[in-house]
């Protein structure tokens, strides 16, 4: 039985050649190139984060045991190299900015965050896909956004042609004001079309 | 040897279901990160972390201490292996001893690589992390990467605990700091009547590292040894003895011959 440096090296290089190979071949791809993707609160670039991320899922876990758990790992039907990498799925669920993913991070990937700073995404609507262009009545986005970030457009009315109470029944669209929404994705997990969505592109917005 | 295996089951459960995994877990105030995750980061971002780091120090102390126990004792995947590995028929095939550095080379592959593509890039699919991430108090997450974890069942029907011998690196990574480990496993030739329980033991167990040649010429393997003391509680002339590299009053040293001689 030979234990040898030389038999050693020998399996060693053979095999790192070999992985590094498999390495190759599953290059890296930035999720977020081509269609930008919801970052957790608090994450530094795309390019930075995937260099950076750990994997290890402990904002996931964090989000998952003590809030909405609107944290989610990637996984392989995302490409090899961005498997458990964390993103913010954001019509199936909301932040409820406990910011607590920011403090555990091992790698600062996820950098520390007030209130103030937060910017995960920036919602926007298709006027037309609301479901006031319907004519139906609808203001749960007005009610539920806690920093009054949607507000009655006044330039866009939609007269219904009915009448109420007060008089003339006028339905006016949302409109949303990017530098004051943070991205935590409430009226997105409300609005009854689906349509109102978060914006990854402007997660900065804020910063 | 019911003492491991519960410490085994409990750190299961810790690692499966605490916040967090083994590749961070965060208890209080204590941060343990897993060292190849650091190492790799380190390598991608090119930043020295000193907080992942420090956080890392937790198993590699561990490890200077008493070699990869990490493996036999805490590690979710052996448990799962050792565990779950009765459930598929076992053969006692083995392959060569030199088989083993293969984990070396797949350890200096995943730095350089990480270097290179600029990821993390064995952290997608370490089935340690696969796990980790797939269960929590609010259930199982299903994904396309647990296959990864069949993959390894699979291979146990090769051999046992095919993973931990051949491949993982994180492993691998415990194993270049055990070989300056502190506590080291010494055959006493004196004491020992070449029964060979403790080399059927390591075998059906655990890493397999008493194998016959290795045994002959006296020689515990450091870098292998996942030090679950099971040889030792099988003999039954105390001829294993647990010594520290600064102890004073050395057993004597065991020369292959001494050994061979007796058989």
């Amino acid at each position: 039985m030979d234990f040898s440096r030389r038999v050693f090296l020998r399996f060693a290089s053979s095999t790192t050649l070999f992985f590094l190979g498999f390495f190759a071949l599953s290059k890296k791809k930035i999720a977020g190139a081509e269609e930008p993707v919801l970052r957790p609160p608090g994450a530094i670039d795309e390019e930075a984060f995937t260099t950076g991320c750990l994997r290890c899922g402990i904002c996931i876990d964090v989000c998952r045991n003590h809030q909405t758990g609107v944290l989610k790992a990637m996984t392989l039907r995302d490409g090899y190299s961005n498997v458990g990498l964390p993103y913010f799925a954001s019509p199936d669920n909301y932040c409820a900015r406990c910011l607590e993913c920011t403090l555990v991070c091992p790698t600062r990937v996820l950098q520390r965050t007030t209130l103030d700073q937060l910017g995960i995404g920036t919602a926007y609507l298709d006027p037309e896909k609301c479901v006031l262009s319907n004519g139906e009545f609808c203001d749960r986005c007005f009610d539920l956004c806690e920093l009054e970030a949607i507000i009655e457009d006044e330039d866009h009315i939609f007269e219904t042609g009915r009448f109420s109470v007060s008089g003339d029944l006028k339905l006016r669209f949302p409109k949303i004001i990017a530098d004051v929404c943070d991205g935590c994705g409430l009226c997105a997990y409300t609005c009854p079309a689906f349509e109102l969505r978060l914006d990854a592109s402007k997660r900065q917005s804020r910063r | 040897m019911e003492f491991r295996h519960s410490v085994q089951l409990i750190f299961l459960f810790i690692m499966l279901f605490a916040v967090g995994a083994f590749c961070s877990l965060k208890m209080g105030v204590i941060f343990v990160s897993c060292p190849l995750g650091v190492l790799q980061t380190m390598a991608a971002t090119r930043l020295f972390l000193l907080a992942a780091l420090v956080s890392s120090l937790v198993l590699i102390i561990v490890t200077i201490l008493t070699g990869r126990l990490f493996c036999g004792w805490i590690c979710p995947i052996g448990t799962i292996l050792e565990h779950g590995g009765k459930l598929v028929p076992r053969t006692s095939r083995r392959l060569p001893l030199e088989s083993r550095n293969i984990k070396y080379g797949l350890l200096a592959a995943i730095i350089l690589g990480a270097a290179i593509f600029r990821y993390a890039v064995f952290c997608s699919i370490c089935p340690i992390g696969v796990a980790c991430r797939a269960v929590s108090f609010r259930g199982l997450v299903l994904s396309p990467e647990l296959l990864v974890l069949l993959f390894l069942l699979l291979a146990e029907a090769y051999e046992r605990r095919f993973w931990c011998k051949y491949l993982c690196p994180v492993g691998a990574l415990l194993g270049l700091i055990a070989k300056f480990k502190i506590y080291r496993l010494k055959i006493n030739p004196d004491k020992c009547v070449t029964c060979k329980r403790c080399l059927k033991e390591c075998k059906n167990n655990q890493m397999d590292i008493l194998c016959p040649e290795l045994f002959e010429v006296g020689l515990v393997r450091n870098d292998e040894c996942n030090f679950c003391l099971q040889c030792v509680e099988s003999c039954t002339k105390n001829a294993i003895e647990v010594v520290s590299v600064f102890d004073k009053k050395k057993p004597p040293q065991n020369k292959g011959e001494e050994l061979l001689s007796k058989i």
